[in-house]
């Protein structure tokens, strides 16, 4: 017995002291993992910065010469391995559709141990009534970053292609429920309409039910009740200013509308070198003065305006002022 | 044996010390534990806040161009400024909505006391965008805390070059020019117009005169006036798609406008400083010319008013959207909007003629444009200071006139206004009273029996004219001999008149006007208009008389500016010249003019 009592003291201090060492070895591993979810956040939002960093010096460089100049005419532009803030980037900027003045940007950030991908597709605005914007986003998204190699292309823009497809496939239901939704009184009934109540609950346990919705306020600017010239009138009057005959797309087809031969001529008032019979139709492929530069019959002449009906000009069918000795244009 | 029954002291000192140990790494690990517990809550608040700062940086520069300087982190050459402050009660511009108070927030507002600083530190870029630095500075537990943040931002400098859809093709500009001005054909520009700076005074010309052409070709974009304008004629509510589609029409036809006429900026400019360059030209082909410069400078003055019409009505649509919006969202962008537009209002107060019916444009743009900022104002002070920071920035560029500064638009559109202003004041023909010129009888023998023809054949024989109008008398024209015309006065104005007139078929020309006289068709009097036949009385070095055409045209001082033929003893050839300098050179009487529509048969 004696022996065995006095046993006891060295397994119980060992007891104590593994026991304070796991808890103070735990007490560790959650501080760490405190401290990597930290590392974890901030790294997602160093990378945002940085992509949103990246883009902007990609927006600078695009105002720095016109849409015509910009460094990824033609071909997509690639800066590989490049260091900014403390982070590490890979840009790619390509042009989309030309046409709609639309490009992309990919940014594939690595910040640590993290490694994102985010893709802007931007619309540049050409026209100088936009002055204080010099692009649009039509679409911005984080993606996963094996997407950036080249070879993937055709695959993230298709991505993005459904996701603008769908908001416009789904627009107007989206502006229909929204609508809808405006129609509720509470914030609770917004909720069950949408479907998002829990299970097991009803919008009465909804904090704040009972009070109805203010209606939205409103700003108190004022339309412009001081009368304006039309604008129609002012077109009106450039449109007398510029000559019908210059507002004509030439070349087109034209018709005599003489009701005798009307003359083909080697120049305005030239040698008669033809005639196009009454509703003859020829092509009209310029003008010059007061005469249509026309081929009928594979004669290349002059017959004059006021007997060539054109899309876009109603001939006047009267015999024009000629030069003295000049015969008539018909 | 005895000796065995408790623990020896060495045991338990031995069992003490690593019991103490252990305690000790214990407690200090909890110590550290807490630390570091309270350091990552600190930091974590820290990165939120820093977040925060860029968040708002973000919304700011999305709205405002100057959002940096509006927010105070750099000055008006966008050099940094010290930026250094704490977050609690509203110090910073950053977290005054809502402010960090001991009231509200109680637990965070004990933690921002503890020196808890926010410091940005900005720097311009090559590049034109901005650079900041946004640190947290706080005295944690463990030291002294840091955490920052790094983040471009857009800046203040944003040019564009206009790119017109209606820019006539240069390839088919010069071809054109030379078939439709000047019609000719198969001839380059420079065989018909020698001088390199008349040259260029006629493509200016031409570029102008044919986009605006291209302009108006375009169905779609013509018909789209007459749309919104019964758009906005009907009754629709603000939020309603076609109240929007209006709005976007009249900016769609400002933008189209504006890019047009911005990019015809240089050959306005071109034509303003070198229009007399084309006096060099011969009369027919400076006619034509300056036919078509007047055409062009009317067009952008009908340009400028379509423009100014259409940002007016947009700014005032968009005003009404933005008043009926309620999505944040979408009111600053109809701020965004409402603002470019007002701003081109404001900068083209002066060249608003034809734009508003009545009352004075300037007072008109002014008022609402302050209204238009007040009620911003007020409804956006709880809900979004950007906004108001922008609005009250606004205010400052209005009042120090700093729009044209600050926004590259604004001053080319005033440029642009003042010099379509100043070609408008010099456009060729300044007399409304003058007719377009009859280009038919330009180079032929004899006028085509009209008043404007009689005119224009006269100025023909002028030096630099054709002079191939022909003396039948003689068979002379001055073009080949400047005396052709001496002493045949008469046969020069009948000449003009391709002898239509039975009154000018006399053997002198004071016979004609005694002829005239019987006829009761003398008027006397200083404004004779373009045309007329004029006469002065025998004299006793002239027993003839002398006939002459009046231009229609006056001098600065209002004297009638005519053309006459010369005489042996006078000069040769064909002369413009006031009615007093031809008094003074035929020594006789002036006797008065004929309106020629009353003579013509």
């Amino acid at each position: 017995m004696k022996n065995g009592k006095s046993g006891y003291i060295f397994p119980l201090i060992l007891m104590a002291t593994l026991s304070i060492g796991f808890f103070t070895m735990t007490l560790v591993q959650l501080q760490s993992s405190h401290h990597d979810q930290l590392q974890h956040l901030n790294n997602y939002q160093h990378s945002l910065n940085l992509a949103y960093s990246v883009n902007v010096e990609v927006l600078s460089e695009l105002r720095e010469k016109q849409w015509e100049e910009r460094f990824f005419k033609d071909k997509p532009v690639y800066r590989m391995n490049q260091k900014l803030f403390g982070g590490t980037y890979d840009l790619c900027v390509e042009d989309y559709d030309t046409s709609n003045y639309t490009f992309n940007v990919k940014i594939r950030t690595i910040v640590g141990e993290r490694k994102s991908l985010f893709y802007w597709r931007q619309r540049y605005i050409p026209n100088m009534l936009d002055f204080t914007r010099l692009s649009f986003t039509v679409a911005f998204g984080e993606y996963d970053p094996e997407l950036f190699e080249p070879a993937r292309k055709s695959e993230i823009d298709k991505i993005v292609d459904d996701k603008l497809k769908n908001a416009v496939d789904n627009y107007e239901e989206a502006v229909k429920i929204a609508e809808n939704l405006k129609k509720e009184p509470t914030l609770g009934a917004i909720i069950e309409k949408l479907g998002a109540l829990p299970q097991g609950t009803d919008r009465s346990m909804i904090k704040g039910e009972s009070q109805i919705r203010p209606s939205a306020p409103i700003l108190g600017t004022q339309a412009s009740n001081q009368p304006k010239t039309k604008v129609t009138d002012a077109l009106n009057d450039l449109t007398s200013i510029v000559d019908p005959i210059d507002r004509l797309d030439l070349p087109s087809t034209g018709n005599s509308v003489c009701n005798s031969n009307l003359m083909i001529r080697s120049e305005p008032w030239g040698t008669v070198i033809g005639t196009i019979p009454p509703g003859a139709t020829c092509e009209v492929l310029g003008l010059q003065g007061d005469f249509f530069e026309i081929t009928y019959s594979g004669k290349n002449g002059y017959s004059h305006i006021n007997w060539v009906a054109v899309p876009g000009h109603t001939p006047a069918r009267v015999e024009p002022p000629r030069p003295p000795g000049a015969p008539p244009a018909w | 044996m005895t000796k065995r029954k408790g623990f020896t002291l060495l045991e338990i000192t031995i069992g003490m010390f690593i019991l103490g140990g252990v305690l000790v790494i214990y407690l200090q690990s909890m110590q550290s534990s807490r630390k570091k517990n309270e350091f990552y809550s600190e930091h974590f608040i820290a990165s939120i806040m820093a977040a925060k700062v860029v968040e708002s940086c973000f919304q700011e520069t999305d709205i405002n161009l100057y959002g940096i300087e509006a927010l105070g982190l750099v000055d008006e050459s966008g050099s940094s400024l010290d930026f250094n402050t704490p977050v609690t009660d509203g110090q910073t511009v950053f977290f005054k909505t809502p402010e960090i108070t001991e009231e509200k927030h109680p637990h965070l507002y004990s933690m921002f006391s503890k020196d808890f600083m926010l410091n940005i530190e900005s720097e311009k870029a090559a590049k034109q965008h901005f650079t900041l630095n946004t640190a947290f500075a706080w005295k944690a537990a463990t030291g002294a805390g840091k955490f920052n943040f790094t983040c471009n931002f857009p800046g203040s400098v944003l040019r564009k070059e206009p790119l017109s859809t209606f820019a006539f093709p240069e390839d088919k500009l010069e071809k054109k020019l030379v078939e439709r001005f000047f019609e000719e054909k198969n001839k380059n520009l420079g065989a018909i117009i020698s001088s390199p700076g008349a040259r260029e005074v006629a493509l200016a010309t031409g570029r102008i005169y044919f986009s605006t052409s291209s302009l108006l070709a375009d169905k779609p974009f013509t018909e789209s006036f007459a749309t919104a304008e019964k758009l906005s004629g009907e009754p629709h509510a603000p939020t309603s798609a076609k109240y929007y589609q209006a709005t976007e029409m009249y900016f769609n036809i400002a933008r189209e406008v504006l890019d047009l006429i911005l990019y015809l900026k240089p050959e306005l400019e071109r034509i303003n400083r070198d229009r007399s360059m084309i006096d060099s030209m011969n009369l027919r082909n400076k006619t034509r010319l300056e036919v078509f410069i007047r055409r062009s400078g009317q067009a952008l003055d009908k340009l400028r008013q379509i423009f100014l019409i259409s940002v007016n009505e947009a700014a005032s649509r968009y005003r009404e959207q933005m008043k009926y919006s309620t999505s944040l969202r979408n009111q600053r962008l109809m701020i965004e909007k409402c603002l470019s537009m007002h701003r081109l209002m404001i900068v083209s107060a002066d060249f608003c003629d034809g734009v508003f019916v009545s009352g004075d444009a300037r007072s008109i743009i002014r008022a609402e444009y302050s209204r238009m900022l007040a009620t911003t104002e007020k409804f956006f002070a709880d809900k979004d200071q950007s906004i108001m920071r922008l609005a009250a920035q606004e205010r400052k560029f209005v009042q120090n006139n700093q729009l044209k500064e600050r926004y590259f638009v604004c001053d080319l559109v005033f440029q642009l206004f003042a010099d379509i202003a100043r070609l408008k004041d010099n456009l060729p023909d300044p007399d409304p009273g003058v007719p377009d010129p009859d280009l038919t009888v330009i180079g032929q023998a004899s006028g085509n029996g009209t008043a404007v023809g009689a005119t224009t054949w006269a100025q023909d024989q002028l030096n630099g004219g054709s002079g191939k109008g022909l003396n039948v008398n003689n068979g002379k024209m001055v073009s080949e001999d400047p005396t052709a015309w001496n002493d045949w006065c008469l046969a020069f104005v009948n000449t003009a008149y391709n002898r239509v007139i039975p009154e000018l078929a006399y053997e002198s020309a004071i016979e004609s006007y005694n002829a005239m006289k019987s006829a009761g068709k003398i008027v006397t009097g200083n404004r004779p208009p373009a045309g007329a036949i004029m006469y002065t009385e025998a004299s006793s070095t002239n027993p003839y008389g002398h006939i002459f055409i009046a231009t229609g045209k006056t001098n600065e001082n209002g004297e009638p500016i005519i053309i006459t033929s010369g005489s042996a003893s006078t000069f040769d050839g064909v002369r413009e010249m006031t009615l007093n300098q031809m008094i003074n050179l035929t020594s006789g009487r002036y006797l008065g003019y004929v309106v020629p529509e009353q003579v013509i048969r």
